[in-house]
């Protein structure tokens, strides 16, 4: 019995178990960060929409719907890329000579000295915006339609008192729509929570990606399968040696 | 602009298994998910609790880990069962498991949906129909399932272009076979070939899109066909509130 427990305690205690548990911190940082994230994107784009110049009001109504209208994976990997390669492309006009961009062979970036190469906590962070981008449509959505239920009295009252518009817009609309607004929120930040488990797709080392690999044996299965599925045989690989 | 097309062209056969895995676990679902929103209304303390676990369960954890734990345990179960049986190619195939999951995961949001329709149904016309002495089958036949499925369909309408939207993800966590990419796939590898990311993103989202619509205005004729009885039609909405 005490066996049995020391052999559970120093399995669960191992390098890439205590690696798995340290993951845990890049889901948490996302989901927080992310959130918050939502909540400004979401402010932002309901004040578009709200707005009164009609040119912002297209903004935020193309915002909320285009991103609500493709699933949250295809942008979510799409912003960090399309990010990455605009910074690159900006950097290039600026410090590319031609005989650079000439040497260049590879389709991106155009010059060697444009390549920017992301650490992990910089990719972190873009996948982050990401999540809020996402998200934010649709807590932008939530919070539009909590900015119209408010009651039209106190607004009028606060016009009444002499308010300008943006003290109208900060200090009564915006407080008075919370209420209206939190039910939605919590659900688009447990949508968000749980979209936090796509973060292995942009290689990060998230839970995800290390449950994944502590299924080794699966994944050695997996590979073999999925090249032998052709065949219609399934090879039955016993758990190799990995790379991890 | 021929980059447009060339990709138009290459994604057309990619979005059939998109629209395969979608047309495939909504029917499947949507009978699973009738039998849950009853379960979950049902008196019976053993049946009432097992469906409020499953929708709790199914509901509460990502799309993308319900993947990876179908298919894991599928791989696990390979030695002992689907191998000796002769049926591991099938039951191991993406194009299998894809379905499944996703039946199983729709079932779980669309139950919820109709057992919040479910209880929606007016109290009196289930009273009127006991009153005219009819059998507990032939109320729900003629009077509560009617309603119900008029009240739900806006939601499950919602709920299908979600589930459509979610088939980006099978791919990611299921093994891709040969050449049988979905849309995400397709446009991975063609970023991956020459990084122009926004105009392989964008083609995928303009397919989403595109299949959205339909989805929407098909819907939408069953919808007014639901209700015509009513003198004035009421139209569904035609911007979607995308929300789960």
């Amino acid at each position: 019995m005490t066996d049995d427990i020391a052999f559970w305690l120093g399995y669960l205690t191992n390098g890439k178990h205590l690696a798995w548990y340290a993951s845990f911190q890049f889901t948490i940082f996302a989901a927080v960060v992310g959130g918050a994230f939502a909540v400004i994107f979401g402010l932002l784009g309901a004040t578009l929409k709200n707005s009164r110049l009609p040119p912002l009001r297209l903004i935020g109504t193309l915002y909320s719907s285009i991103v609500r209208g493709v699933p949250d994976v295809l942008f979510f990997l799409f912003f960090p890329l399309a990010f990455e390669q605009t910074v690159e492309w900006f950097v290039a006009t600026q410090i590319c000579s031609p005989e650079a961009i000439a040497a260049q062979t590879a389709a991106w970036p155009p010059c060697r000295e444009a390549n920017w190469l992301l650490g992990s906590f910089e990719y972190l962070m873009l996948a982050s915006v990401s999540l809020g981008l996402v998200y934010g449509a649709f807590a932008t959505n939530v919070i539009h339609g909590a900015m119209r239920s408010v009651p039209a009295g106190q607004l009028e009252a606060a016009r009444a008192y002499g308010m300008s518009a943006s003290q109208v817009l900060w200090r009564v609309h915006i407080r008075q729509m919370w209420v209206y607004a939190l039910p939605g929120l919590s659900n688009v930040w447990m949508l968000l929570v749980k979209a936090t488990s796509l973060l292995s797709l942009l290689q990060i080392a998230d839970i995800v990606l290390w449950a994944d690999r502590l299924g080794a044996p699966n994944f050695c299965r997996l590979l073999a399968w999925s090249t032998t599925i052709g065949a219609g045989a399934t090879t039955s690989s016993s758990s190799s040696s990995t790379s991890w | 602009m021929d980059g447009f097309f060339n990709d138009l062209s290459l994604m057309a056969p990619a979005v059939l298994f998109n629209i395969y895995f979608a047309a495939v676990s909504i029917p499947l679902g949507f009978v699973f998910a009738v039998f849950l929103a009853l379960g979950k209304a049902s008196p019976n303390g053993l049946i009432n609790r097992l469906s409020r676990c499953y929708i709790y369960a199914f509901r509460g954890s990502p799309l993308f880990i319900q993947f990876f734990m179908f298919y894991s345990l599928a791989l696990s179960l390979n030695l002992a069962f689907w191998k000796p049986w002769g049926v591991s190619g099938f039951v191991l195939h993406p194009l299998f498991i894809g379905p499944l999951v996703l039946v199983l995961n729709t079932a779980a949001y669309t139950a919820e949906i109709f057992y919040g329709a479910l209880r929606a149904v007016p109290r009196g016309a289930i009273e009127a129909a006991q009153a005219y002495g009819m059998s507990p089958a032939q109320q729900f036949r003629r009077v509560t399932w009617p309603n119900l499925i008029r009240l739900a369909w806006p939601a499950y309408t919602n709920e299908v272009v979600f589930l459509f939207h979610a088939t980006a993800i099978v791919y990611f966590a299921l093994p891709v076979v040969g050449s049988q990419k979905d849309l995400m796939i397709t446009a991975k590898d063609l970023v991956e070939r020459d990084f122009n990311t926004y105009l392989h993103f964008s083609v995928a989202a303009l397919y989403f899109l595109a299949v959205s619509l339909v989805i929407f205005f098909l819907f939408g004729l069953i919808y007014s066909r639901l209700m015509r009885h009513l003198p004035a039609q009421p139209r569904m909405r035609w911007a979607p509130k995308w929300m789960r």
